[in-house]
């Protein structure tokens, strides 16, 4: 019961995180699975199936361009931050930031 | 690679059309950049159970699917309070309003046994379709994105002035409404509105006295009455509890009379002899004997009750329970 509750809290904690890793990540151009594996290599993996619904739904919300080039013989979308998206990720990281420093004073 | 397009296609048929090409091709490059990757660790092919794990880390299809549909959830936070209070209304007030409106129809109807039953079954339809219908609006409401602007636009000097009741004062709806259609029931039996059907070959006849009639009938509207009280405002008051103590007494002494005149059913049954007669008249009238008893001790235990809440205290408290040599360990 005590870890099906922490699992629970451990994963409400980390999606919102993962929403700004991800944008922080596309400051440069990316494809879905490199952009897994970079997460993966800051220790925030996340699987195809979160991954790319998040992609659409910032996509839709002007926060990302994509778009579709061949690369390696494979068709592949590409995302990246848009002009919104900087703005936004600015915005986030000093909310991010504040947030942090009030729970480092608590924790 | 059948298996990976099997699992595609399964994914491609759940998801939106217009978007399938678009997801597919982009969930497959992500698949065959795994594959590769594994294959080039591996030195080989991947075998069947080895792509196997890979499609199950990326989760059953219906789920992939799910999560790129533009809804996640029928009804949302916002709305949801407002459904849930909408349920609680139809729980306590539409069902036991179609219940009680059907069951008191019924009772003047040519079977009142059966209607009966059918204004149960007919309430409960009822409440279904409440409910139906509260979720389809909340559904739509949801999918329309519709601001409710009064839950952002109220005044806390607007709202209800309610006590704030503690737990031992709170009487629970479903204890007030069973009761209260208890009672109903027994007065449509008392009044005469429902006969229990008899036969040529079992004839019943009430013989308790007719002056009881009466002060009975007196006692189960007051209880009928209190009932209501409680099931609107489902707390304890001290007038309330007063009015409870008057009524216990009442119906204990009411119930002691009604000893003094038992036995109160005699019965004719075709082709039993008299001394079998008396036996089942024993046996029946001894039995609601015992339970008349048993009333009186209910009433009774209602009484202490009753005066501690009107003295404004908690029905039973620790120290009664060491009193009676119980030290609440078991």
């Amino acid at each position: 019961m005590g870890t099906e509750a922490f699992e629970n809290l451990r994963l409400e904690l980390r999606r919102g995180s993962l929403i700004l890793a991800v944008l922080a990540e596309l400051r440069k151009e990316q494809y879905g699975y490199t952009l897994r594996k970079a997460l993966s290599g800051h220790g925030l993996a996340i699987d195809e199936g979160t991954l790319y619904p998040l992609l659409r739904r910032l996509e839709a919300q002007g926060l990302l361009t994509s778009q579709w080039r061949e690369e390696d013989r494979r068709n592949k979308r590409f995302y990246q931050l848009s002009p919104e998206g900087v703005r936004i990720l600015e915005q986030l990281g000093a909310e991010w930031r504040a947030i942090n420093g009030s729970l480092q004073q608590l924790l | 690679m059948e298996l990976l397009d099997r699992y595609l296609n399964f994914i491609r048929m759940l998801l939106p059309r217009g978007k399938q090409q678009d997801i597919i091709t982009e969930l497959s490059a992500d698949l065959q950049a795994q594959i590769a990757d594994k294959e080039a660790e591996l030195g080989r092919p991947l075998k069947e159970a080895e792509l196997e794990t890979i499609l199950k880390q990326c989760g059953h299809p219906l789920l992939v699917a799910a999560r790129y549909q533009a809804q996640q959830q029928l009804i949302g936070q916002s709305l949801y309070p407002l459904y849930v209070f909408g349920l609680k209304l139809v729980q306590w007030v539409l069902f036991p309003l179609l219940l009680v409106v059907g069951v008191a129809i019924a009772v003047f109807r040519a079977h009142p046994f059966f209607a009966m039953g059918q204004a149960v079954g007919d309430a409960i339809t009822g409440a279904i379709y409440a409910v139906g219908v509260l979720t389809i609006a909340a559904v739509v409401l949801e999918r329309l994105q519709t601001k409710l602007t009064f839950l952002d636009d109220w005044k806390p000097g607007d709202l209800p002035k309610l006590p704030a009741i503690p737990d031992e004062r709170l009487i629970p709806r479903a204890d007030s409404f069973g009761a209260f259609l208890g009672c109903a029931g027994f007065l449509a039996w008392w009044t005469g509105l429902l006969h229990i059907p008899q036969t040529s070959k079992l004839v019943f006849l009430n013989a308790i006295p007719d002056s009881f009639f009466w002060p009975v009938l007196a006692l189960f509207v007051a209880e009928m009455v209190v009932h209501a009280v409680s099931l609107l405002l489902p707390w304890w008051t001290r007038k309330r509890a007063a009015v409870r103590v008057l009524m216990d007494v009442y119906a204990i002494v009411l119930a002691v009379l009604l000893l003094r005149v038992w036995p109160w059913f005699t019965f004719t049954i075709e082709g039993v002899t008299p001394h079998e007669l008396a036996q089942v008249e024993q046996v029946v009238n001894g039995a609601l004997y015992a339970a008349v008893v048993v009333t009186i001790l209910g009433y009774g235990v209602c009484l202490l009750k009753d005066l501690r809440r009107a003295r404004g205290l908690p029905p039973f408290t620790k120290t009664l329970w060491t009193w009676l040599g119980w030290d609440g360990s078991h």
